[in-house]
């Protein structure tokens, strides 16, 4: 199979798109190899394909995706346009988190009771780290959780109160807690940890404020 | 420091929603760009696509192969909202400017402006003045890279249509571009063929 220069020309794009049959890719080729105009067409789609694909696209800001499924999160789910919300959502996505010291079990440590206010914004789920201090490895420790009505746990908009028996090594423990409001208002999470005959809970106030500060307070531990 | 163990972790639809979907969220956006050729109008595409698709939650997660799906999704959206401003009587006027919209010669050209700068402005012209058929399809395929068997699935039309359309796309493309008065003088200057 030969080809002249017109019919070498009209078949360069699909030659450089590979999408020639095997003989018309090989015709291409002979004619190409002795004629230079022809080349040289070639260099030109060459060129200009590679404009094209350097074409710029403007780039999106990091909020981007927050931003999207922000919309979404807002769109189907009537409660969470709420400005309490809002506050959880924005603080998880600046990663934020609130550490609340425990010392369960070593009742001379001392208690972690600071206030916080943390500034949050519209659609996003808060995490909350609850910190067990233990002495020792400790086998079936059971811990409940019991949330207030204008918040829910991620997964589980369902359950009030969760719970579940687990173990706690040597030292620090961590519990994170995906929390999200569903409604505006002021309410008491209460987390109590139970080993044999001894417990301690603690209550962490969430609640907002008229301009969207969303503030956290621990209070002082309860023995049981 | 040790986890504490939680109840088995149940997922709520938006966390699934948000991790089968974040990984193609830029790749969206860059199709929706290049169809759009305006930053926020791209947005608002993924945008739109993205509230469509959340009530098809469980669908989704069926899928396999996402990327070729959504693609096709966003292009159909696009294609509805294109409908919609064509019988809208009111032109809407984005914020931003469309990267098309910079005519070649229209402003003065720095003496440091390169030829290949000079080609990427007479293109980004050339561009606009196809048909939106040939304009699609010269994006998907000769910008993005998508194969003609991809963009048969994305669009519905038989293989040949396409490839008959890409060929009269890239000839008006090239028959636009010798058009352009200051790259053609810059052409002859340099003595330069034409592409």
């Amino acid at each position: 199979m030969k080809m002249n220069c017109s019919e070498t020309r009209v078949r360069l794009d699909d030659y450089y798109d590979d999408e020639l049959s095997v003989l018309e890719f090989r015709a291409v080729n002979e004619h190409l190899a002795s004629c230079d105009e022809c080349k040289h067409e070639l260099q030109a789609v060459d060129a200009l394909r590679q404009a094209l694909r350097d074409m710029p696209v403007a780039e999106v800001d990091d909020e981007f995706e927050n931003r999207i499924f922000g919309e979404v999160r807002k769109h189907y789910s009537g409660a969470s346009s709420s400005r309490f919300a809002a506050g959880f959502m924005t603080a998880m996505a600046a990663g934020l988190a609130l550490w609340f010291a425990t010392s369960i079990f070593i009742p001379q440590l001392p208690v972690d009771d600071a206030s916080q206010v943390v500034m949050v914004a519209l659609n996003d789920a808060y995490e909350v780290r609850l910190k067990f201090d233990a002495p020792v490895d400790l086998e079936q420790v059971t811990l409940s959780i019991d949330l207030p009505d204008n918040i829910e746990l991620e997964g589980y908009a369902d359950r009030k109160e969760l719970t579940w028996q687990t173990q706690l090594k040597q030292g620090q423990n961590i519990l994170a807690l995906p929390l999200k409001a569903v409604a505006i208002g002021e309410g008491e999470l209460v987390a109590q940890l139970f080993y044999g005959d001894k417990s301690r809970s603690f209550r962490v106030i969430l609640k907002t404020t008229g301009n969207d500060a969303l503030i956290y307070q621990v209070r002082k531990f309860n023995s049981v | 420091m040790a986890v504490i163990n939680m109840w088995p972790i149940r997922r709520s639809d938006h966390q699934l929603f948000e991790q089968l979907m974040r990984p193609h969220l830029k790749y969206l956006y860059r199709l929706a760009y290049r169809l759009t050729g305006q930053q926020h109008a791209a947005e608002d595409l993924v945008q739109e696509v993205m509230l469509k698709l959340f009530p098809r939650l469980e669908e989704i997660e069926k899928i396999e192969k996402l990327s070729p799906w959504l693609s096709k999704v966003l292009y159909r959206v696009f294609i509805d909202q294109l409908r919609k401003d064509k019988r809208s009587p009111v032109d809407l006027i984005g914020d931003d400017e469309s990267i098309y919209e910079t005519q070649p010669g229209k402003e003065q050209q720095p003496a440091e402006v390169t030829e290949s700068e000079i080609l990427q402005k007479k293109i980004q012209y050339a561009v606009t003045h196809l048909n939106e058929d040939q304009r699609i399809l010269i994006m998907l395929h000769d910008v993005e890279g998508y194969s003609l068997l991809e963009i048969q699935q994305i669009q519905d039309v038989p293989l040949g249509t396409l490839k008959s359309r890409l060929n009269r796309a890239r000839a008006k493309l090239r028959e636009i571009l010798k058009e352009v008065e200051p790259y053609a003088t810059y052409e002859r200057v340099k003595g330069v063929r034409g592409i």
